[in-house]
């Protein structure tokens, strides 16, 4: 901590003008810091909760929140995938944009390589945005239609003074293009002249140009096609190899946070109902939402027949101002009394598996 | 003649459709044929670009300049949807007999309009209704696709419900004059899973209560295995392969089809690395003569370069593809 405060009062004096050489200071700092926390986990989250607010009831009235996220926890090893899997609305991209500080948390602490980020501000976040990478769900908005694929990628090595100018950077382009499968040629053209699968290994290639140690991976192939996909699921399972990166996987696709998982986070309505070991979760789900889940999703084999668990009609999240109580209620086939007044809490039901519900 | 239009209600035939852009002429359907039998479901397959949607707005008359439905027919009950003649067919019958789904349930509705006004405008608009028979049709029609509380859900407006009600209000409204063919153009891709397995149940419960044929258009091989009983794949403009579901996942014929069955992650597979097709669908600007399956495919041999034939693989089923 004290070593936090420094590094924060020290950036407040240096402000905006603190250049390339600084940069490579606070980089070998970083650098530096690292030997020490590497047998832990690369990401920690404790008890992370997000609020809007609604409004009040009346001028004098309390005023009620929205609880995006609720006591959200859970740590990535290192070179480990956490799939984060939940419905549109559960908070997914709040939990990896809370994580990359894209996001205000409202409470919990974030801990990232050995050290609390959680109220980092100003040049020490700039200098700490390098390491953690955000990847995009949809390929065809996030590329700067203006700007060529060298530009793209070369952007945020110019941005955090790593190299001079764009025209430093080729080579380290042209590298990054080819790390992701793309031939040089592309360099010089515009992201509409790419297909979406292409548009992805772009976007992949400007999340590893700073080299990052963990990357949050939002649906990044949600919007590809069957075949494309899975080129880049593999491609993201051989960077994770050989550079060793971490990644928070986002998505709401069962089936291929299977494939490219280690671990797997349920998370419904704001809270993590379910997390552990992949086989676990998938091999043996004990929460009735990630069961309901699991049930849904449509076999690719016509002889095995939808068995669906989810009989009660799906609601959208509630808000909860009280938060009392377990937000799976409405659908829950196992629900009683006491869900109705205490909050489920994760305890663990086996090796590396841990489920938040008083009847599973 | 007559004796295929008892069975066969949709046939398309040989059908070739262009877009003329600024970048050339796109090719979106090269000679693509066929048939939709009455109560049946068929699945169309295919990735972005395989032409699955041109095929829908074909039937529908949607296709408008830059778009050119070049050569080939489309017969609905017999008749042709082509022409100054067909195309006066088709205004008859579209909407009543013929009818879709569209793919975004966030955009299919007026927002500025009730959920009544809208189903009852359907209403009103084909069958001539009056306003109050409209209405008491409306809510037979909600509680058909399984909307609770069916009066009040009539004054609201589509923003107050969630992406499932609004498909199923969508489904309400295509179903309100009791089309005979419904083509539904990815009618789950934008919804949760759990939601999107009560949507395939109540299209599935709707096609045996009243005998529908549906067109089901998806790029999802998971939902084609759940609801369809015969599936076309499609790749780059044309047919690559047909057959019963049962057939095309057993014993897929084609090539492309293998491919893509091996690269969809399974949930019951735990394995690390999944199967990918190596390449990219060619450009439909300039398609290749031949197989459009020729670069990425494992068996190419010279013959691939000239149009493949038509192998019968068996009862209603066929692969275009030298190698079967």
């Amino acid at each position: 901590m004290t070593f936090l405060g420094s590094t924060m009062t020290n950036a407040s004096h240096q402000g905006g003008f603190a250049g390339a050489a600084s940069g490579a200071e606070a980089r070998s700092g970083l650098e530096s810091e690292s030997p020490a926390a590497a047998d832990g986990p690369i990401l920690s989250v404790k008890g992370l909760g997000v609020r809007y607010p609604l409004g009040k009831r009346s001028f004098w009235g309390e005023r009620t929140y929205f609880e995006v996220l609720d006591d959200v926890s859970f740590e990535i090893a290192r070179g480990e995938t956490l799939g984060l899997v939940g419905e549109s609305g559960s908070g997914k991209s709040t939990i990896g944009r809370t994580i990359l500080r894209r996001i205000e948390r409202t409470a919990g602490t974030i801990t990232f390589e050995g050290r609390d980020i959680s109220d980092l501000g100003g040049e020490p976040l700039r200098k700490l945005r390098r390491r953690m990478q955000l990847i995009f769900q949809d390929p065809y908005s996030s590329l700067n239609p203006r700007m060529n694929v060298m530009s793209i990628i070369a952007e945020p090595l110019v941005v955090h003074g790593i190299v001079g100018s764009f025209a430093e950077a080729r080579p380290q382009v042209l590298a990054l293009l080819d790390r992701v499968g793309m031939p040089a040629s592309a360099a010089e053209r515009y992201p509409h002249q790419f297909s979406g699968g292409q548009r992805q290994r772009i976007g992949i290639a400007r999340a590893l140009a700073l080299k990052p140690s963990f990357i949050v991976a939002d649906e990044p192939v949600s919007a590809l096609d069957v075949s494309v996909r899975a080129q880049v699921v593999n491609l993201m399972q051989e960077l994770q190899e050989e550079l060793g990166i971490s990644f928070l996987f986002i998505a709401h696709d069962l089936s291929v946070v299977r494939h490219i998982s280690q671990r797997v986070a349920i998370l419904n309505s704001g809270q993590i109902v379910e997390i552990g070991a992949r086989d676990a979760i998938y091999e043996r789900p004990l929460h009735p939402y990630t069961q309901t889940l699991l049930s849904a999703v449509p076999e690719p084999d016509p002889t095995i027949k939808l068995a669906r668990q989810d009989r009660k009609r799906a609601g959208g999240p509630v808000p909860d101002a009280t938060g009392t109580g377990c937000r799976f209620l409405g659908r829950c086939p196992l629900a009683s009394d006491v869900c109705r007044e205490k909050k489920p809490v994760l305890e663990p039901k086996g090796v590396d598996h841990w489920v938040a519900c008083w009847n599973a | 003649m007559s004796a295929v239009a008892e069975d066969d209600l949709l046939v398309i035939d040989d059908l070739h459709v262009q877009f003329d852009t600024r970048a050339g002429v796109i090719h979106g359907l090269r000679g693509l044929s066929l048939t939709v039998a009455r109560g049946e479901t068929l699945g169309i397959v295919g990735e972005s670009g395989s032409g699955k949607s041109v095929m829908a707005q074909s039937v529908m008359g949607l296709i408008d300049t830059p778009g050119e439905i070049v050569r080939g027919d489309i017969r609905f009950k017999g008749r042709s949807l082509l022409g100054p003649k067909g195309r006066s067919y088709g205004r008859k019958i579209r909407g009543r007999e013929l009818a879709m789904i569209f793919q975004n349930p966030m955009t299919s509705l007026n927002p500025l309009m009730t959920i009544g006004a809208q189903i009852e405008e359907v209403i009103v608009h084909h069958l001539g209704k009056s306003a109050r028979e409209a209405r008491q049709r409306a809510l037979e029609l909600l509680d058909l696709v399984g909307i609770t509380s069916p009066v009040s859900r009539l004054s609201q407006l589509p923003h107050e419900l969630s992406g499932g009600m609004k498909q199923r209000i969508i489904i309400a409204m295509a179903i309100a004059c009791e089309p005979e063919l419904l083509i539904a153009d990815e009618p789950t891709t934008a919804l949760d899973v759990t939601v999107q397995a009560q949507i395939l149940e109540l299209i599935n419960d709707i096609q045996k209560a009243m005998n529908l044929s549906i067109i089901l258009i998806t790029h999802d091989l998971g939902v084609v295995a759940q609801s369809c009983h015969r599936v076309m794949v499609m790749y780059a403009g044309k047919e690559m392969e047909e057959a019963p579901v049962g057939q095309l996942f057993s014993r897929p014929a084609h090539y492309y089809t293998a491919g893509l069955l091996r690269s969809t992650p399974r949930l019951r597979d735990s394995s690390d690395r999944l199967f990918s097709i190596d390449g990219a669908p060619p450009s439909l600007i300039d398609p290749p003569t031949g197989c459009p399956f020729f670069d990425r495919c494992e068996a190419r041999t010279e013959e691939c370069r000239m149009d493949p034939p038509a192998v019968t693989t068996g009862n209603q089923a066929k692969a275009m593809c030298w190698h079967v």
